[in-house]
Parts: structure tokens; C-alpha cells; sequence
């Protein structure tokens, strides 16, 4: 007992600082890029009127002043301390503004996240156990276009079946939950499908591999000749092992979600992460498109961080392996 | 990123899909190619009287808002996803098939590299796009830098593993115990063996590519309007969607067509060097 926990604190201490250099890089990417942008950011934040005076004060409060090293040593004090400077369109602090829209997308990542378990991994188990049959073959093909389709296009075809053609959901717009508990679900429903398609192919596919890979290991023979049940052997037994195999897409996933939501919520207009990015593109207003961006990117490390874990606590190789 | 894995027993004979997947591609590359003989109204040219028609003889993909023909702004769209797809494959696998074979040969420079490669795929691939283009503005060269930066590090990850396993086979050991240079080993030995793998993740960045353009397209962020495009197409056909239901299909089927083409003929070149290799990656 006493070294399975020194390996699972071995191998945390060991992920943990792997994961320091990858913020430095995403940190100074960040930077480096948004001081290539054309225009100096003080003139866009001021406009043009602005005093000498006024510009060197902002100068001095964002860092904007003396060498390229002390530069980037203030923007990375700003940055540690959540000081992500001012949106210039939003006229409010960066981190204020996506806090404000970042529910909307949560919303939408979350219902993906329950629509792509709650089916991909059936539809995986299925595919598997009856491999190299036609509904084998069919629900493979369909994994297959589901990765191919352009997670925003699949949206725009769900408003023109569902909200144009047959009227049941709306077309756009984003219901707050505590403005309307049913209004929230109906506008949720189609972007959240939307994004769904591409991971739920995804996993479908994991989970059909995994239960191929174990049907052929002895354990799941011994099951068989124990005269278990066949059904009792996929969703008891070798359902488990596939959940391992697709617990890593999950990390993926998260990338995946916050990729389509950018183009899925300008479809639907949903207020929600990928509209701001969108945005401050648009705006250049990179403050904002810089805070944003690096949200994104360092969220997605501490979730792939989170999954390794959790990883690493369900198989034990894993850890041993990585100690 | 597709992985497919079939019984042993199954014979491989010449997949259907396969067949149709090239004959998509080699229709949508004659659209590239002959673009301008092909089309009858012109991409840009509006056509009197004849605003948001549903598709017909006369057009087959209907006409859009501006009165254009939609099936011409198609055929000269596919120019610009081809350009970008192909664009970002050759560039993103040059990159990072150099950055995989110098990390597997000199060893020392292996985790300093490999670590600011992790730094770059942290970032959602759209959002770095995005970041990008933000920063240098939009047009074919800037939208393929844009992606070669998202996809190289991708090609680097697995073209550093096939090196690796290059490197520690006896004949490349050899070159080694023989006194030959190390860059010798890397173009003579290292580099032919790679080209292969390459050449599949090229396939499926190409997909990729064109689809997260297409994206940032419709977002207004990558080849600026005049020039038709499909992702363009669809970001105007939004705005009929109540309308003109044909503005969303027909750009979307030539996106989607596209891209399960390239996808499909990507699993297909992987199936083959998994033949050649032994079955081995």
C-alpha cells in the first residue's frame, strides 16, 4: 500500500513539472505575437486625441516602456497577478469580460460532453462486438463523416431541419438558465449536437478498438469459458477497460469543444467564448484576444494534466510506467 | 488521428470508397485546374433578375443574394481550399518532418525542442489560427503560415517517433560505429524512412486544414471576400438561411466531400505502408 501511493506521488510530482515549461512557451508565444501586431495597442486603447502624458502613464501601467527583458518581465507580473489589461472594444477589465461569457459556452461544451458519453460510447461497444458486420460497417462510415463534417456546417443543417423547416427550436440566441430554465435547453440543444459530432465519432471509434483488442486477451476468453453471458461480458467487463481508452479523448475533447464553439456560436449567436475571440479578432483588440488565447491554452493543459491523473489513478501501469 | 483496425483474416481488395475518393478528388483538382473554362456565368458577375433561385438546370446550386451563380462561386472557391489545404500539408510537413528527424539524430536537442512543440499544441488549433492572423492579416500566405504553425509540431511528434526507431536499428548503428557523420545518417538512412509516414499525416492535415479554414472563412478571418470561398459562401448564406436553404447545403457538400476524400485516401496510403512496414507504425 505504502509504495502504491509513493508511485501515484512519484508520478503527480512528475507530470506537475512537465507541465512548467509548456506554460512558459504558451506564455511566451503569447507575447511574442501580440507585440508582432501591427499598431501600438496604447494609440488603440486611447484613440486620437490622446496627451503625451496620457500614453506615457499607460505606457508605464502596461509595461510598454524600456527594453524588450523588461518588458516581457512586466507583462508576465501582469499576467501572474490576473492582470490581463483592458478589453479596448468592451470598455472593461479583460478577465471581467470572459468571465461574463464564458457560461454560455460552458453550456454548450457541457451538454456535447453528456451527448457524446451518453452515445458514443453505446454506439463504440456495439460497432466492436459486432465487428466486420454490416451494422459494424455502417456505424464506422457514419463515425467517419461525422470526423469529416465541419462541426459548424452540421450546425447550420440542424437550424435548417429543425428551427427553419420543421420550427421546433429556435434559430439562434442564447437563453440564460435563470431567465428561462426551457428556454436555456431549447437554445443549447442544436449547438451543443453541433459540437458533439466530431468527438462522438471519435469515441466511438476508441471504444470499438479497445473492445476489439480485448475480446482477443485471455481474460475476456476465461469469461467465455466460464459461460458468462456475451452481454454480460461487454457491458460489465470489457465496457470497463473501453472507459479507460476513453477517458483520454476527453482531455482532447475539451480542445476539440472550444475549437468548433468558436465558428458553432457565431452560427447559432450565442454570446458565449469562441463569439469573443472571434471578436477581438475582428476588433483587434488584443488585449482581449491575448487573455482570451491564453485562457484557452493554459485550461487546456490543466485539463490534460487533470485526465492523466485520473488516468494514472484508474491504471496502475500507467503510473509505473511514468515514475 | 482515424485508426481503423480490421481483422487480419479480411482480404483487402480495391475498397469502393477508395475508388470514389479519388474520383472526388480528381473532380475537385479539374475544378481547380479548369476553373474558368467550366464556369458559364463567372464567380463574381451577378445575373439580371435572377436573385436567391433555387437550384435548376440553368443553376445548379441555385443563385445567391447578389443574383451570382452559386455553382460558379463552387467551382472557383475550390481554388482557395485546395491552395490552403495543400499549402499548409507541404509546408507543415517539411517543417515539421526536419524538426523530427533533428530531434531523433541529435539527441541532445530532443526535450528543449520537443517541450516548445508541447507549448504549440496546448493551443486549441482555431485559436492559434486565429491569434495569428489576427496578428499578420489574412491572404493565402498568411492563412498557411497560420496552420503550418498549428499542424508542424503534430507532423514533428510522429515523425521524431518513426526516427527514433530508425536510429536504433543495427544498419544505422552501423553508419555510426563506421565513423560516418551524423547528417549522413539523418538524410541517407533516417529521412527515406520517414517520408511514408508523412505523407499519411500530410493527408489528414490537408483535411484539417481545410476545414478550420473553412471556419475562419466564415468568420471573415482568412482570404479576404471578393475572392470566393467556400467557408465565405456559407458565413453569407447565414444570413438567408430562412431563405435560401441551398446557400448552406451547397458550400457545406463541397466542404464535406472535400475533406472525406482527403480523409479516406489518407486511411488508404496508411493501410498500404502499414504492408510495406510489416504492420508496424
Amino acid at each position: 500500500m505504502a509504495s502504491r501511493q509513493n508511485s501515484i506521488t512519484r508520478y503527480l510530482a512528475y507530470r506537475v513539472t512537465a507541465v512548467i515549461p509548456v506554460i512558459v512557451v504558451i506564455g511566451l508565444l503569447t507575447f511574442t505575437l501580440s507585440r508582432l501586431a501591427p499598431g501600438n495597442p496604447i494609440e488603440l486603447m486611447l484613440g486620437d486625441g490622446a496627451s503625451q502624458q496620457q500614453v506615457a502613464e499607460l505606457e508605464a501601467q502596461w509595461g510598454l516602456r524600456g527594453s524588450l527583458g523588461s518588458q516581457l518581465w512586466h507583462w508576465c507580473a501582469n499576467m501572474l497577478h490576473g492582470n490581463f489589461g483592458k478589453s479596448i472594444f468592451f470598455d472593461a477589465p479583460v478577465g471581467h469580460v470572459i468571465v461574463q461569457h464564458i457560461w454560455p459556452t460552458l453550456s454548450i461544451s457541457g451538454l456535447a460532453l453528456v451527448i457524446m458519453i451518453a452515445i458514443g460510447i453505446p454506439l463504440g461497444l456495439i460497432a466492436g462486438h459486432r465487428r466486420d458486420t454490416v451494422q459494424d460497417k455502417f456505424l464506422m462510415s457514419l463515425s467517419f463523416l461525422g470526423m469529416s463534417l465541419p462541426e459548424f456546417w452540421v450546425g447550420m443543417v440542424l437550424v435548417l431541419i429543425f428551427a427553419v423547416h420543421l420550427g421546433l427550436l429556435p434559430v439562434s440566441g442564447y437563453v440564460a438558465p435563470d431567465v428561462s430554465l426551457s428556454g436555456w435547453l431549447h437554445s443549447i440543444l442544436l449547438p451543443g449536437i453541433a459540437l458533439a459530432v466530431d468527438q462522438l465519432a471519435l469515441v466511438a471509434r476508441i471504444v470499438r478498438d479497445s473492445v476489439i483488442s480485448t475480446s482477443e486477451e485471455p481474460w475476456v476468453t476465461s469469461l467465455y469459458a466460464r459461460g458468462l453471458k456475451p452481454r454480460t461480458i461487454l457491458f460489465r467487463h470489457q465496457l470497463k477497460s473501453s472507459l479507460v481508452a476513453a477517458i483520454t479523448v476527453i482531455g482532447n475533447a475539451f480542445a476539440g469543444f472550444i475549437t468548433a464553439a468558436v465558428v458553432v456560436e457565431i452560427v447559432f449567436n450565442i454570446p458565449g467564448f469562441g463569439w469573443l475571440i472571434t471578436q477581438a479578432a475582428q476588433r483587434r483588440d488584443y488585449p482581449l484576444l491575448q487573455g482570451a488565447v491564453l485562457l484557452a491554452a493554459v485550461s487546456y493543459v490543466v485539463v490534460n494534466l487533470l485526465v492523466d491523473m485520473l488516468y494514472a489513478a484508474i491504471d496502475p501501469r500507467i503510473r509505473d510506467a511514468g515514475a | 488521428m482515424v485508426s481503423k483496425k480490421t481483422s487480419p483474416r479480411r482480404s483487402r481488395g480495391p475498397d469502393v470508397s477508395v475508388v470514389l475518393a479519388f474520383v472526388a478528388l480528381a473532380a475537385i483538382l479539374a475544378a481547380v485546374v479548369l476553373g474558368d473554362v467550366i464556369t458559364r456565368y463567372g464567380a463574381t458577375t451577378p445575373i439580371l433578375g435572377a436573385r436567391l433561385q433555387p437550384p435548376s438546370l440553368a443553376h445548379f446550386f441555385g443563385t445567391d443574394n447578389f443574383a451570382r451563380d452559386v455553382f460558379d462561386r463552387a467551382i472557383v472557391g475550390a481554388r482557395t481550399s485546395i491552395i490552403i489545404g495543400l499549402g499548409t500539408a507541404i509546408v507543415s510537413s517539411v517543417l515539421g518532418g526536419a524538426c523530427g528527424i533533428l530531434v531523433a539524430v541529435w539527441r541532445g536537442l530532443d526535450n528543449f525542442v520537443m517541450r516548445i512543440l508541447d507549448g504549440f499544441i496546448a493551443f486549441p488549433p482555431i485559436i492559434l489560427a486565429i491569434l495569428i492572423i489576427a496578428t499578420f492579416g489574412g491572404g493565402y500566405w498568411q492563412v498557411i503560415f497560420a496552420l503550418s504553425v498549428v499542424f508542424f509540431p503534430r507532423i514533428a511528434r510522429v515523425t521524431r517517433g518513426v526516427s527514433l526507431g530508425v536510429t536504433s536499428a543495427p544498419f544505422v548503428e552501423a553508419v555510426k560505429v563506421m565513423g560516418g557523420p551524423r547528417w549522413r545518417a539523418a538524410v541517407r538512412h533516417v529521412m527515406p524512412n520517414t517520408i511514408g509516414p508523412i505523407a499519411v499525416q500530410a493527408t489528414y492535415v490537408m483535411a484539417r486544414a481545410i476545414v478550420i479554414d473553412a471556419g475562419l472563412s466564415f468568420l471573415g478571418l482568412s482570404v479576404p471576400p471578393p475572392t470566393p470561398s467556400w467557408g465565405n459562401m456559407l458565413g453569407e448564406g447565414r444570413l438567408y438561411i430562412t431563405q435560401a436553404w441551398w446557400l448552406t447545403i451547397a458550400p457545406g457538400l463541397c466542404i464535406a466531400v472535400t475533406a472525406m476524400a482527403v480523409n479516406i485516401i489518407g486511411d488508404w496510403l496508411r493501410d498500404k505502408s502499414d504492408v510495406i512496414t510489416g504492420g508496424k507504425r
